[in-house]
């Protein structure tokens, strides 16, 4: 009894011991196993497409500075109604409204509408308190240095640039690339709208060029988008749309089979160029005027 | 006695799992995206800053690729800034004007750079005709050194300031 009594430490602490290394080996092999899937799955992304691969989306400020080089001139009424905030108030949708709002207020900056462009930095404002970043105006003092830089444009100009490099930093910091997808779909078709209305009767063939040309980006678009899990709300029907128009797209005799096209010298017929306008203004409308 | 051996036995166990822990492989991560940013923000001057892609990488004991899209806009000037300095082992970066899918073996970068220089700009030049260019990290398998190393590349991209503004604040109303 005295021996048993003796041993049984031991054999506790042996007992304990060995499960000690038993669970070591367990975490182990989850670990490996865990490294293994991993590896697979990159393997098997590399079979698929040669390699992972990521896009990389111009700003906003771009996409309208771009528009501006070709002529684009400033209308009323265009943009998106800065009281349609309280519309929206599913994360998507203020994704979505965010991207859209920053292209109207790239657009109403370059045109120098700095009053409604105060207006639309405050949606902005209320939207990015929505989806939780509000941190990217530095404790409003962003925001303020807008305000008190109105008859600046060139400081209004580099708030809206600091903003945007806050917003590169704190996607990139919570990991939240799929926030920036969504993002950047709304300023595209924002965008996108602001060249199909911001042309007079006269200007009419001058959309060619504009539209066209940001064509270029509809694809890795469609690639970034496919890549969100969460498509609530409207964001599978717009991801519909928008591989919809680029396979109309793509699929015109003017186009189809071309690679690195001259989009500039391309030219499509007005029809074909209204048909392209026109979804480009449904899906704007269902993103403004979420049902 | 019993007390002797019971504290003893715990004393070896808590030895044994401080042990078994301090064998788990560390996590060494050597980017540092606030260093690189503000390095390829001054490099980019005087072009206007667009956008920004961090890449992170883990070295793994085979060759990767990371492959980035960028869409060009036609008339457009770029520069685009690459900072290595958040990586621990050297990777080769090639700029094409085709996606990998699309390439064959003859075709050649358009661009290369080892990332041992630290820091490079790339610019596509005048009169280029592309829709869009292909950054590919070719990342060598590392040795292993038992600790998984991670770092990044910071790449940004800054686009000629040719904003003008207007005298008189814009056209006519359309309704």
């Amino acid at each position: 009894m005295r021996k048993i009594k003796f041993i049984l430490p031991f054999a506790l602490s042996s007992l304990l011991f060995l499960g000690a290394c038993r669970g070591g080996e367990n975490k182990q092999e989850e670990s490996s196993a865990e490294e293994f899937e991993y590896t697979e799955a990159e393997q098997e992304e590399s079979s698929e497409e040669g390699e992972q691969t990521q896009y990389f989306l111009p700003s906003a400020l771009q996409i309208g500075s771009v528009f501006q080089k070709s002529g684009l001139k400033y209308y009323e009424g265009i943009v998106n109604s800065p009281l349609n905030v309280e519309k929206y108030d599913t994360k998507n949708s203020m994704l979505l409204n965010f991207g859209g709002y920053s292209a109207d207020l790239a657009y109403c900056v370059l045109n120098g509408q700095n009053q409604i462009a105060l207006n639309q930095m405050k949606a902005l404002r209320g939207l990015a308190e929505g989806i939780g970043m509000s941190s990217i105006f530095n404790s409003e003092t962003l925001f303020n240095k807008f305000e008190n830089n109105l008859g600046n444009q060139d400081s209004v100009i580099e708030v809206m640039v600091q903003i945007q490099e806050n917003i590169d930093m704190f996607i990139d910091d919570n990991n939240m690339q799929s926030m920036a997808n969504i993002m950047f779909a709304g300023a595209w078709i924002e965008g996108m709208y602001i060249g199909v209305k911001a042309t007079s009767n006269e200007e009419e063939t001058q959309i060619t060029g504009r539209l066209i040309e940001q064509m270029v980006i509809l694809d890795n678009l469609v690639k970034a988008i496919s890549s969100v899990e969460n498509k609530s709300g409207n964001l599978e029907e717009i991801e519909k749309s928008l591989i919809s128009l680029r396979d109309y797209f793509n699929n015109l005799e003017e186009i189809k089979g071309k690679q690195n096209i001259n989009y500039k010298e391309v030219e499509i017929g007005i029809d074909k160029l209204k048909e392209i306008a026109n979804r480009v203004v449904k899906m704007r409308n269902s993103i403004v005027e979420p049902s | 006695m019993k007390k002797i051996f019971i504290g003893l036995s715990l004393l070896t166990l808590m030895s044994f799992s401080l042990f078994n822990e301090s064998s788990t492989r560390e996590i060494i991560n050597y980017c540092d995206k606030e260093n690189s940013k503000e390095k390829c923000k001054k490099a980019l001057v005087p072009y206007r800053y667009s956008s920004m892609k961090v890449t992170d990488i883990t070295f793994r004991g085979y060759n990767q690729i990371k492959e980035v899209t960028i869409p060009l806009f036609f008339d457009s000037k770029y520069r685009f800034v690459f900072n290595t300095e958040g990586l621990p082992h050297d990777i080769i970066i090639e700029i094409y004007d085709k996606h990998s899918t699309e390439r064959k073996k003859k075709d050649e970068p358009l661009f290369t750079a080892n990332s041992s220089q630290k820091q490079f700009n790339y610019e596509p030049e005048e009169g280029y005709n592309l829709t869009n260019i292909y950054v590919n990290y070719l990342i060598p398998a590392a040795e292993e050194t038992g600790d998984v190393e991670k770092g990044c590349i910071v790449l940004m991209s800054g686009f000629e300031n040719e904003i003008s503004f207007p005298s008189d604040g814009g056209g006519d109303e359309t309704n």
